[in-house]
């Protein structure tokens, strides 16, 4: 009788909302069908969510055997991830999800600030840490930067993170269609209002826009809960939108239900992303599948995610996001071509492909 | 399509009309846009917290007042301690939980292991005992079967010393009769002394001509021709060769062989026909060869001299000296004509008793030959018409049908 391997996935926040979450729960589920006994440790969590993990002391105990694996998901800065590495007895991997470079929080919130220049610091510690015996990034452009901190080509692998298809058995909210206007342009944008998300840019583009086609009604739907402490950056945001008068253009939406969120997804006219830094950018996927033409800044981890063909640039040039836009929407044939390139890129991240990459990776990794 | 043409278009195109359109058209647009502040509710937490806290702070700085609302504030927050405390104590409640599920799971393991290793030892157990009394049963049975042998020897014994003494007893006992000149064994071995003279009388009256003998032999070249043998290689040997037609019609066919007799007579006879034949005893020849050295062994009208035990040897060895495919030719007078066993078998004294055919093909199966199959052959007259009563056909047919018939077989694969 052989003994089940111990693996525990540690993480340093969780929440069932979060992406690095559902990476790691998809992570879970494929550990426990090919045999491993599966512990999830946090130190955060929301309420209600303890049945799901471990305590440290249990995390420890499962470390403690020289066959086990600590998967440990790097996201921010965490203290306690020197305990687990000292504990573990068996292999290490870290996925790499990326952290926000701290120049975004800077004079906005000095606890993002903090823990994102710690994070990166720590990054750094982590690549260099020789007990790390692999490496498993979100895109190509993290494993770039793992590279640039000297992690050898060889101990690293691209896995995309796994995605909940949460949309795949819902109906689309009907009430949402009556706010988008058919003769207006609907952009959308979805992901946390957070400085490096590139809102300003967003305007931008939407001034653009108003300027080029001074004749054409254009509506960005901003879809993202807002956060009490960058209330000076969404005052930055609001100074700029009625400074170029775009109020009636732009709405901040907040949190929605996901049938509404689908709705926006399903019949805005394109996904507008201009982010400065994403670690991978999963509403990129989550248009493309929805058949949404994703246009805009192919900034860091944007461009491998959103894949080549589609309307993203490598110069932050609002005017020319305005005609892509714009031939978007007008232009059927592009249109459909953007659609059906967008399946075919989504099609890549499907969770049966990242499943299958994850087994994959313990079959070699885990011998 | 070729998105990179597409954006290279789309950035020219977003420069054209960028230069027809220069100045931004903010201006004309509606300056009546009250945007607001962005998530006002979240300020308005944000800044009842800190009134809140600056409140708390000065307050609490208030002799016993301040000692009072404090213990308020804290007792006011009691509950929501209480439900983090519980959330906790549940959280905790749940690992202890789980470590017992594991302790029990362990145990459960454990249990099962032993479990499983008592059934095994049971049916090693029991496999064990079934050993035993496989070994006792296979004991009792070689026992048993050894018993059977010594009987079998025993009786073999007995029938070979009345077949001796029946043969020594007989007329010609000591004659240099067929059966010497056929293969003998040790203990049927006699002396050389006179009789050769009369077999070779006694062949020309009774054996019938040279001529009609190969004449009748022709029937078997085919039988050797088909097995595709090498035959200098692989030689015919003719046992108890007597007159040497055989051999004198494999030369005309092309067919190498060599004949072994222990009559100085007949082998003088056959080799005025130009073949080649070996005075000697044919069990001291034969044994003496290599294995699967020959191509074919064929032996005629010699069988119905030997004693059984003699035979079976001549078989044997037969079988050992032929290569693989090596052909077999047994011929013996057919006691299955009612004149042939009843009466002309016995016209040569020196035969023992008639071989009836499907007892030869046993013996012949028994040693290991493949096809063996009877040909009849050499009959007496052709069939009449029927008289009109089955019987009285049979019996007819009976009297008249062959007088020989041959065992054909094969070392290996079919002819």
């Amino acid at each position: 009788m052989t003994a089940q391997r111990n693996v525990v996935l540690a993480v340093p926040s969780f929440s069932r909302s979060d992406a690095v979450c559902n990476d790691l729960l998809v992570q879970r589920e494929v550990l426990a069908e090919a045999g491993y006994r599966v512990a999830i440790y946090a130190e955060f969590f929301e309420k209600g969510q303890a049945q799901e993990l471990v305590t440290l002391g249990m995390a420890l105990e499962y470390l403690n055997r020289p066959d086990s694996i600590l998967i440990y998901h790097h996201c921010i800065y965490w203290t306690k991830l020197n305990e687990l590495v000292g504990g573990a007895k068996g292999q290490i991997v870290v996925k790499y999800h990326n952290i926000t470079p701290a120049s975004f929080f800077i004079g906005l919130d000095p606890v993002s600030e903090h823990a994102t220049r710690e994070g990166r610091k720590q990054t750094v510690e982590i690549a260099k840490n020789p007990r790390v015996n692999f490496f498993l990034a979100d895109s190509t452009y993290n494993a770039s930067e793992l590279i640039e901190y000297g992690v050898s080509q060889h101990k690293i692998k691209v896995i995309a993170p796994a995605t909940k298809n949460v949309f795949a058995e819902l109906e689309a909210a009907a009430e949402v269609r009556e706010l988008l206007a058919p003769d207006q342009v609907n952009l959308l944008f979805v992901g946390r209002c957070v400085p490096n998300k590139g809102h300003r840019h967003l305007i931008e583009t939407l001034r653009a826009y108003a300027d080029l086609y001074p004749s054409e009604k254009v509506k960005l739907n901003i879809v993202g809960s807002l956060i009490p402490q960058f209330a000076a950056y969404y005052d930055n945001l609001s100074d700029l939108i009625r400074k170029y008068r775009l109020a009636t253009s732009i709405s901040f939406l907040e949190k929605l239900p996901l049938s509404q969120i689908y709705a926006y997804y399903k019949w805005s006219d394109a996904f507008l992303v201009v982010s400065e830094h994403e670690g991978f950018c999963v509403p990129v996927i989550e248009a493309q599948t929805a058949g949404l033409p994703v246009i805009g800044f192919a900034a860091t981890a944007v461009a491998d995610t959103a894949g080549p063909e589609t309307l993203t640039f490598e110069k932050l040039d609002y005017d020319a996001f305005a005609v892509a836009i714009h031939r978007a929407k007008h232009d059927s044939a592009l249109r459909q071509q953007l659609i059906e390139c967008g399946y075919r890129n989504a099609a890549r991240y499907s969770n049966d492909i990242m499943k299958q990459q994850t087994r994959e990776f313990l079959q070699t990794f885990a011998r | 399509m070729d998105f990179k043409g597409i954006k290279q278009e789309i950035v020219t195109e977003a420069r054209r009309l960028r230069s027809l359109n220069p100045a931004s058209t903010i201006s004309q647009r509606p300056a009546n846009d009250d945007f607001g502040i962005l998530a006002p509710h979240l300020r308005v937490g944000r800044q009842r917290e800190n009134i809140f806290k600056l409140i708390k702070q000065d307050i609490y700085k208030l002799p016993v007042i301040g000692n009072f609302l404090k213990t308020l504030i804290l007792l006011a927050k009691l509950p929501l301690r209480f439900e983090q405390i519980f959330d906790e104590i549940r959280y905790l409640n749940h690992n202890v939980n789980k470590n017992i599920n594991d302790i029990n799971e362990l145990r459960d393991g454990a249990h099962d292991m032993q479990t499983r290793f008592d059934a095994r030892l049971d049916h090693l157990r029991q496999q064990f005992e079934h050993m035993i009394d496989f070994e006792t049963k296979v004991i009792e049975s070689v026992t048993s079967l050894r018993t059977k042998v010594a009987e079998q020897i025993l009786a073999a014994d007995r029938l070979t010393t009345q077949v001796e003494t029946k043969l020594q007893s007989g007329s010609f006992a000591g004659d240099r009769s067929k059966t010497q000149s056929a293969p003998n064994s040790n203990e049927n071995s006699f002396s050389a002394d006179g009789y050769d003279e009369f077999y070779l009388k006694f062949e020309e009256e009774f054996r019938g001509s040279t001529d009609l003998i190969s004449e009748r032999q022709k029937f078997y070249i085919p039988f050797l021709q088909r097995s595709g043998i090498d035959w200098k290689q692989f030689p015919v040997l003719d046992i108890g060769s007597g007159r040497g037609e055989w051999l004198s019609l494999l030369q005309r066919e092309g067919i190498a062989g060599k004949g072994v007799d222990l009559s100085e007579s007949l082998a003088a006879d056959a080799r005025v026909r130009g073949v080649e034949v070996v005075v000697a005893d044919a069990f001291d020849y034969i044994s003496r060869l290599p294995a699967e050295s020959l191509g074919a062994v064929s032996v005629f009208h010699v069988v119905e001299h030997l004693p059984f035990k003699v035979l079976m040897r001549l078989l044997a060895e037969s079988y050992r000296v032929l290569r693989k495919d090596g052909v077999l030719i047994l011929e013996t007078p057919n006691p299955e004509n009612i004149l042939v066993g009843s009466c002309q078998f016995y016209t040569d004294p020196t035969h023992i008793k008639p071989i009836p055919p499907v007892t030869l093909q046993f013996m012949v199966k028994y040693q290991q030959f493949t096809n063996a199959c009877i040909y009849r052959h050499a009959r007496m007259r052709p069939p009449s018409d029927s008289l009109g009563n089955k019987d009285l056909d049979d019996l007819i047919n009976r009297a008249f049908m062959e007088q020989d018939y041959a065992i054909i077989a094969q070392k290996g694969t079919g002819l």
